[in-house]
């Protein structure tokens, strides 16, 4: 492959990931894109002149954006919900990591893992009943950071309605 | 940002445009770009690709890769099908009464 060849596909590769259309339709309009970039070499231009042509990666992305937004997706307002959610959990889980990080540090001394293999009775049944106490909320958090990230991403591109046109 | 009127009524004419050059002979994007152009329409891939989606899922027009001769890439090369032969003439004949119509109006004189 030679050094223009390299740019030419460099230049596509960064207009496709600026896409926010669907991987059908995405695929669809590079499909058209790149003929249209052969048909301009069998033409006659340059690769120089092409790109210069087309502009940045950024402004026809941007223009295809814009104009293929009847097949873009749809974002939903409740993709906002989803994000406060994550936002919660997130924030509990790591505000449980810091106590449970002081609370090591303090009051067992940072030594954690040999005073609790060595730890007499009362010890080690209080060391061992806030682990599984805790266990059970971090489950619930951890599924509220992962579910409302992943609500927040899916809510973001729901497929366009078929529109009639 | 283009004023809201003059986008619309260009959809539906380019549309009608578009279906028609490529009744005419196959054609693939950047030939219905450059063909448009000379005729004083200067547009845009991203213009041009929502138009040829829509008359391709509305049946009008099929798409296939034109096997490149010797060196040449393959293309995406579009003709109309049967249904869209129909439609181009149909949408010729609306535009004709169409402009009619409306020039009638334009130019002062009320309806006969």
């Amino acid at each position: 492959m030679t050094d223009a060849e390299k740019k030419m596909k460099r230049y596509v590769k960064a207009v496709e990931r600026r896409l926010n259309l669907p991987r059908k339709v995405r695929a669809r309009v590079m499909s058209d894109f790149l003929s249209d970039i052969a048909a301009r070499r069998e033409g006659g231009m340059t690769d120089e002149e092409i790109l210069s042509q087309l502009g940045s990666p950024k402004a026809a992305a941007a223009e295809l954006n814009e104009q293929m937004r009847a097949f873009a997706y749809r974002k939903s307002p409740w993709r906002f919900v989803c994000l406060a959610l994550a936002v919660i959990g997130g924030l509990c889980l790591g505000a449980e990591q810091l106590i449970l990080w002081h609370f090591h540090h303090a009051i067992l001394g940072g030594d954690t893992i040999a005073i609790i293999g060595g730890a007499d009775g009362p010890t080690s049944i209080f060391v061992g009943a806030t682990y599984t106490g805790i266990h059970l909320d971090r489950i619930v958090l951890t599924v509220m950071l992962v579910g409302g990230l992943l609500g927040f991403w899916l809510l973001g591109r729901r497929k366009p309605k078929k529109e009639d046109s | 940002m283009e004023n809201r009127f003059d986008r619309e009524m260009k959809k539906g004419v380019l549309e009608m445009l578009v279906l028609h050059l490529i009744c005419g002979r196959p054609a693939y994007g950047y030939e219905l770009l450059s063909r448009l152009r000379e005729g004083g329409f200067d547009l845009k891939e991203g213009t041009l690709y929502p138009i040829l989606y829509r008359l391709e899922d509305d049946g009008f027009i099929a798409s296939a890769w034109s096997s490149g001769e010797g060196k040449a890439v393959p293309k995406k090369m579009y003709r109309a099908t049967e249904a869209g032969l129909r439609e181009g003439l149909r949408r010729e004949a609306l535009w004709g009464s169409f402009t009619q119509t409306v020039n009638q109006i334009l130019s002062g004189g009320n309806a006969q």
